[in-house]
């Protein structure tokens, strides 16, 4: 009975009403019955006894019994008939009893099977994943009421369901509406005057909206849930990180109206583009807002893959509306996606620099003064370029050289590290303690010009975890002549007294500065120790790639990072050492080169070289290369275009950087979503029941373009109908983050059709282009006052015929307060603000970061630049249902809670704003009236009228003659009885309901 | 085009007060609930305005309220409850390869050592309990408790496995136990939430606060998370220059305001914004009152070991008594900190370990007590669980050989007890000789709510909330689930 009963509901609820005398059509009638009563079972990750009801190759095939499951046109040779028929004694008989209610199919459930297989079984793709199909806009019967087509698919739909569109609204309601809708603030009375004696027109007043730079702020709202956007890192320790210019991007973006599809492209793969400029590759922070793991003894490749997936699963929330993720464990249980389109598409995001380290590499360096951002990519292209032209003389050079291997090779290096040596080969052992050095002598009579160093991983199965990173941190060569060794031992014992004099001279002058309350004075520096052993440093590094956080020629320098590969090494990796001149040790002397590791944390521990050879050559052109007149040249500019930037004043922005086509990642299937078990090597692409990848070279941005493609069916219809949600209440499909067969159809299929190629044809892709036709609809005009009997035809108003009313969302009930009470802010972007929040809110384990609010417009500023911490969001956001940001959240669903009052009551930050709103009424002339009904107009929107006043003064009267009657009580409110008594009311205006909706 | 106010108003005269107040109490609120979903009807038809008025269930119900003592991070099984004698016997030895075979695990890599139990283990009261040495007080209260030895979950990372346990769902998204709970009972004291959660141990749970979400249930039934420190509820207090009076003055105005709003919009949330206000208002008292366990006698918080002013366990199993004996419907304690991998001190069985159990031994003895004693363990159902068990080997991080000894996630076998709420004392359920899978009588998360849910007086297949086209439940319709009568009284 439940399920005949929902199922009956469920049919006359939806839009596609089943009429008898029409066939049966697969989509609207058969697959509902399918993913409701089948497919948990016989889908895509549980295929029961072989059976699945996803592809109707399958449906037609056999199951594990041999008997055909359905067979077109013959429902009595079809089991699937069959066993839904079988009385509820027998344990064939489907659905199982023990499933579900164990309830079986209803009869007319059981007709449309049949139906559907005697007219032949004929299957449909989901509606979702066909493309959106030009609509004729329809005809209506009222004539005086739709002003444009989105109306009329609206009005067509009322007058299906016998209902008629509500009046339209008072002008103020439908202001107060738009202002929210367009720039998250309420309308001034001077705004709402305007428009009332005529002197606006609401078309006026919505490209007036359209170009406040509130606009950008508001909308960026929504994208920052979407993005996962915060502050901190998440994970356990939740460091703070800097990927605010990103946000600041995404305003200005908003404010400039940057088409969707460019601003789609700039945020997947911007960097990617030809000629990227800066704020391209800021665009790209959108998918490095996810969480980076610092905590000790995490893999970094484990989180590094971790944020890959989380940005394939949002990519596809956000611009496909697909469950997609389901897919990273196994095929979808319920849309047509095999486990191998999920890798496929993954390839296309495996290949960037970003690593899960704790220093967030790649980080950019952007100007805090916009006006030097064309300086910023002047100096970056021009150093990138110099770098690698660089960098490729030697790469160029290295395939020309014939290298012998250097064979008689001995290496010592700790007690606890044993060195395995064939011939040129070395493999260490043992423990290797983080920060080692590894001393190899070189044979007698060696000659050459460069020496080459190849890593080599310590296992070569593709299959197994990437092993940890090895880098050269230092290398160096010393001629150990024994009487140089012997004097030098002498002077460093006298220096490194010297030094030790020194240091103790330090503490002392230390100690006595905090006796008096000072600052310690600046160490002495220690004098250097002997360069007395002969030492020959190289004087350049070429490498097989420039990929990595680090500089391959920093291993010509002690105490820094270096040549190698980082975090991890992935395969093979080559680095040729040059010296100034040819290196000819005579017989009797002793050459040692020595590699020194540096990199090494508690998350990643020492990245030390397990595996290498040694070759070298006499090839006299290397000399020739380092001595060149054009390396000089290129080496100056290179130093000179380096200093320009670093004396560029800039703050770190998270940006997404792909490695180099010479180190591109290899993408393996993870057999069950597991990182530990990789299958077969997949080929990037898309899944196969979507168009194919644009022509060219398979990365992020082809990805881009992929989906805004005209023939992509989801991104335009996923779009309008989130922007359809926001400003109307609820999507046209409500489950704006599924539009595959689990999420709900659409309420007016058609219209969204039309909406899509609207948006993507003659809008442009313009979300103001969208906004104004929506905000200026007669369908969004309607007056949201609904009767009794309305409310019970539609209670959620999903069929509008009336306007919508909703509450507003966390920042704008935070923003509205500090507008009216004025004392917002008008300051945009920048660093992350810290607004009031209660003590020990921010609980704060792992670093000493505090949360300080600050007597500055920081104070007051919109919501959206508060800092966002992922384990501990701002209160009373979380309470208005704000998201933690730490997964994409395509939707907050409003709620309605005690906890709600106690904040805009209770909360500090509130209470200062009601207080600033009293100080704005005690200054208005013309009484107490006056005052009352200026702050009404402000904080509601609407004119006072009798009843209100008459309210608001007895609440005044009477909160004054309790300040009057205790002088303590008043006391604490810091100001006079007046006064006090208009916080009070001003408090309660902030409360209304019609304050807290739009 | 614009139509004057006047005519409005007009038009909605009829709507008087005394319309409101009995549309308040009737359709209009009624209608809220029911059409909150998309396809069928809620199982329980709810009063917008009251929310939390209390309802009764299917059937007579054992139990009538709940206290779930939610140990995340997933003790070990091994070391409390789960007397493996083969264990030892099999300490040190290579683990052999049909255990490993189609396994997955969060950590271990390779071929893993067996690791027999690490604290010694006796028998107690009149049930002959086993329990390790690491809870030399719970042996006082094992004769009120059902041990359940064979339980099982399908996920092996904490926050799925957290949200299977709470949700029946891996995914975030859908509505906890508390929320199922809250929806179906009400609370009988409307001046607090009906479903309270209360952290200890340092930490959210993994899962963060989608354990104790309404998913898609109303969010009226979301667990409302309580501090034992400072404010108990943020924003309880009012701000200073307010006194309650004053308070009740600027209500009195909104209440009048909004009502006026409602008569002139019609809007049913309007409804529900009014009622809200009042809550709060009621709740700025009781709450305090209720959070206040300065007020226990001395010997009461001794029992409890109660630190005042802690974050602690303690602190709250003797609030979650305060709670339950004012008419809290479903109280949920999170303590965080049972992750005993071994990959470092605080993580260890011989160090961090022990402290979690010190933390917890004498906490939860005495809430068992102190129910028994005031006549409310009867009719109150405690449970105690992990997300998840521990694997029999010791883990071998990234391959390779461990300081500390620490095992595995395990989601094939673990143990929960619950006590009191209708429940038989004594065990149900074996795991195999080694503690990795349950293998007789076995109980999965799902059984567990089912079971839970009967002990309230529910058929769990009857409480249902129309979601996505499906009849939605807290034991999830793609899994099958049974009630575990052989544990019922």
């Amino acid at each position: 009975m439940g399920l005949l009963r929902s199922s009956l509901r469920l049919l006359a609820v939806l839009p596609l009403g089943l009429a008898t005398a029409t066939p049966v059509d697969f989509n609207r009638d058969v697959r509902p019955i399918l993913s409701r009563h089948c497919t948990s079972c016989h889908g895509g990750v549980k295929q029961a006894s072989g059976v699945s009801f996803l592809q109707r190759e399958k449906a037609l095939g056999s199951g594990k019994s041999g008997k055909p499951v359905v067979v077109a046109g013959r429902p009595e040779a079809s089991e699937l008939l069959r066993r839904v028929l079988l009385p509820d004694t027998d344990e064939d008989r489907m659905p199982p009893t023990d499933h579900g209610d164990g309830q079986r199919l209803a009869s007319a459930e059981v007709e449309i099977l049949r139906s559907w297989i005697s007219a032949g079984a004929i299957w449909g793709e989901h509606w979702a994943f066909i493309k959106p199909q030009p609509q004729a806009v329809p005809t209506v019967q009222r004539q005086d009421w739709a002003r444009g087509p989105l109306d009329r698919f609206i009005l067509r739909r009322l007058e299906e369901e016998t209902l008629s569109p509500s009046l339209e609204a008072p002008v103020a309601q439908w202001l107060r509406r738009a202002s929210f809708d367009l720039i998250g603030l309420p309308p001034t009375p001077e705004e709402i005057e305007r428009l009332t004696q005529g002197m606006e027109t609401p078309e006026e007043a919505v490209e007036r909206l359209l170009a406040s730079p509130r606009f950008g702020e508001r909308w960026a709202a929504p994208w920052l849930d979407l993005a996962r956007y915060a502050d901190t890192q998440g994970y356990e320790k939740d460091n703070t990180r800097e990927v605010w210019p990103w946000r600041d991007w995404l305003v200005r973006s908003l404010n400039a109206d940057l088409p969707f599809d460019q601003l789609t492209i700039r945020m997947l793969a911007g960097d990617l583009l030809p000629d990227a400029t800066l704020e391209d590759r800021i665009a790209t922070g959108f998918h490095r807002n996810t969480q980076t793991n610092t905590e000790g003894g995490t893999d970094d490749e484990e989180y590094r893959l971790a944020a890959v997936i989380d940005r394939v699963n949002t990519t596809w929330t956000v611009w496909q509306g697909t469950t997609f993720g389901c897919v990273q464990c196994h095929a979808h249980p319920y849309d047509p996606f095999p486990q191998e389109d999920y890798y496929r598409f993954l390839s296309l995001w495996n290949s960037t620099e970003d690593a899960d380290l704790a220093d967030e590499h790649p980080v950019l360096r952007v100007p805090k003064d916009p006006d030097r951002f064309q300086d910023i990519e002047r100096l970056d292209h021009e150093i990138l370029g110099l770098r690698t032209e660089l960098n490729d003389s030697g790469r160029s050079l290295v395939r020309q050289t014939l290298w012998q291997p250097l064979d008689g090779i001995s290496v010592t290096g700790s007690d606890e590290t044993r060195f395995v040596v064939a011939t040129n080969r070395v493999r260490v052992e043992g423990t290797v303690p983080n920060g080692a050095t590894f001393v190899i002598r070189l044979p007698d009579a060696t000659e050459f010009t460069a020496l080459r160093l190849d890593i080599l991983p310590r296992q070569s199965d593709p299959k197994r975890l990437p092993e940890n990173g090895a880098v050269v941190g230092h290398l160096w060569m010393e001629d150990e002549d024994p009487i140089r060794v012997a004097a030098a031992k002498v002077e460093a014992e006298r220096i490194n007294a010297d030094n030790e004099a020194l240091a103790a001279e330090d503490a002392k002058a230390a100690e006595e500065a905090k006796k008096a309350g000072k600052e310690a004075p600046r160490k002495q520096d220690p004098k250097p120790l002997p360069t007395g052993l002969d030492r020959i440093e190289f004087v350049a590094v070429y490498a097989d790639t420039l990929s990595g956080p680090f500089d391959p020629e920093e291993s010509l320098k002690p105490g820094r990072a270096g040549g190698g590969s980082f975090p991890k090494l992935f395969g093979p990796r080559w680095l040729v050492f040059v010296p100034k001149q040819p290196i000819r040790v005579t017989s009797g002397h002793t050459l040692r080169l020595r590699l020194k590791h540096e990199i090494f944390d508690a998350e990643t521990k020492g990245s030390i070289l397990h595996h290498f050879t040694l070759s070298t050559t006499s090839d006299p052109r290397w000399t020739g290369l380092v001595g060149s007149e054009r390396r000089q040249e290129l080496q100056d500019r290179l130093a000179k275009a380096r200093r320009e930037r670093e004396a560029i004043p800039a703050t770190g922005a998270l940006v997404m950087r792909e490695r180099p086509d010479d180190d591109r990642r290899e993408t393996r299937l993870f057999v069950r979503g597991n990182f530990m078990a990789k299958d077969v090597v997949v080929s990037p692409g898309t899944p196969r029941v979507f168009p194919p990848l644009p022509p060219g070279r398979p990365d992020r941005l082809s990805a881009g373009r992929w989906l805004v493609d005209p023939g992509n069916p989801l991104m335009a219809r996923v779009f309008v109908n989130r922007v359809w949600a926001d400003v109307f209440g609820a999507g046209i499909v409500e489950t704006l983050e599924d539009f595959g067969s689990t999420g709900q159809p659409p309420s007016h299929p058609e219209l969204l059709d039309f909406l899509a190629l609207r948006f993507q044809g003659d809008l442009g892709w313009s979300l103001k282009g969208l906004l104004r036709e929506y905000v200026l609809s007669s369908t969004y005009r309607q007056d949201h006052r609904v009767t009794p009997g309305l409310l019970a035809r539609d209670p959620r108003n999903r069929l509008l015929a009336r306007g919508p009313r909703t509450r507003l969302t966390a920042e704008m009930i935070r923003d509205q307060a500090l507008a009216v009470s004025g004392l917002l802010s008008a300051k945009m972007g920048g660093a992350p603000v810290m607004p009031q929040q209660p003590e020990g809110v921010w609980q704060v384990v792992y670093n000493g970061s505090q949360w300080v609010t600050p007597d500055t417009e920081d104070r007051h500023r919109r919501g959206l630049y508060t800092f966002w911490r992922r384990t501990s969001p701002y209160p009373s956001f979380l309470t208005f249902d704000a998201s933690s940001r730490e997964m994409c959240t395509p939707r907050r669903i409003p709620t309605s809670t005690p906890l709600q009052a106690l904040v805009t009551l209770n909360d500090p930050a509130y209470m200062e704003c009601a207080k600033a709103l009293a100080s704005r009424m005690e200054t208005l002339e013309g009484g107490r009236t006056r005052r009352l009904g200026w702050a009404w107009q402000r904080v509601t929107g609407t004119p006072i009228d009798a009843d209100i006043l008459g309210r608001l003064e007895s609440l005044h009267r009477n909160a004054l003659a309790r300040y009057e009657e205790d002088p303590g009580l008043l006391k604490e409110t810091g100001g006079g009885a007046d006064w006090a008594a208009s916080v009070v009311v001003a408090s309660t205006l902030l409360n209304l309901d019609e304050t807290l909706t739009k | 085009m614009n139509l004057p106010r006047e005519a409005w108003n007009a038009h909605h005269q009829h709507v008087t007060r005394r319309h409101f107040l009995r549309d308040c109490t009737s359709g209009l609120g009624a209608l809220w609930l029911s059409l909150q979903g998309q396809a069928g009807t809620p199982s329980v038809g709810r009063d917008a305005a009251r929310p939390f008025a209390s309802m009764a269930p299917h059937f007579a119900p054992r139990a009538k309220r709940v206290i779930f003592l939610h140990m995340a991070g997933a003790p070990s099984h091994l070391e409390l409850y789960d007397h493996k004698p083969e264990l030892s016997r099999f300490d040190g030895k290579t683990c052999p390869q049909s255990y490993l075979d189609g396994k997955r695990f969060a950590f271990i890599q390779g071929i893993p050592k067996l690791l027999g139990p690490q604290f010694p283990f006796a028998q107690h009261g009149q049930t002959g309990a086993w329990l390790s040495d690491r809870l030399p007080h719970f042996r006082q209260v094992v004769d009120n408790v059902c041990f359940i030895k064979s339980l099982h979950t399908d996920q092996f990372n904490h926050a799925p496995a957290q949200l299977a346990m709470h949700t029946g769902f891996a995914t975030p998204g859908y509505p906890s136990m508390g929320s199922w709970v809250t929806y179906g009972l009400g609370s009988s004291n409307a001046e607090l939430p009906g479903f309270i959660v209360l952290l200890s141990g340092g930490k959210t749970p993994d899962s963060g606060k989608s354990a104790w979400g309404p998913g898609f249930l109303p969010s009226v039934y979301q667990g409302v998370q309580c501090r034992s420190k400072g404010d108990p509820v943020l924003y309880l207090g009012n701000p200073s220059g307010v006194s309650r009076d004053l308070r009740r003055l600027s209500l009195d105005a909104l209440d009048d305001l909004n009502r006026r709003t409602y008569q002139q919009v019609g809007d049913p949330e309007t409804l529900t914004r009014i009622s809200q206000y009042e809550t709060a208002f009621q709740m700025q008292v009781s709450a305090s009152e209720a959070f206040d366990i300065g007020r226990e006698p001395e010997v009461v918080k001794a029992a409890y070991g109660v630190k005042s002013g802690e974050e602690s366990f303690g602190n709250n199993c003797l609030l979650a008594r305060r709670l339950a004996e004012r008419g809290v419907r479903y109280i949920q304690l999170f303590h965080w900190g049972w992750d005993s991998h071994g990959a470092n001190e605080r993580e260890a069985l011989h160090s961090g370990f022990k402290r979690q159990c010190l933390d917890v031994d004498q906490a939860m003895t005495a809430l068992l007590l102190d129910l028994k004693q005031r006549g409310m363990l009867e009719d109150t159902l405690v449970v105690w669980a992990g997300e998840f068990g521990r694997t029999p080997m010791k883990e071998n991080r990234g391959g390779e050989v461990m300081e500390w000894a620490g095992r595995d996630h395990n989601p094939g076998a673990f143990t929960v007890w619950l006590a009191g709420g209708g429940v038989k004392p004594g065990f149900y359920g074996q795991s195999d000789d080694l503690g990795y899978e349950a293998v007789v009588d076995r109980v999965s998360v799902h059984d567990l709510k089912a079971t839970m849910l009967h002990l309230l007086g529910f058929d769990h297949r009857r409480l249902t909330y129309p979601f996505q086209g499906l009849d939605q439940r807290v034991t999830n319709v793609t899994k099958p689930s049974e009630v575990v009568t052989g544990i019922l009284a």
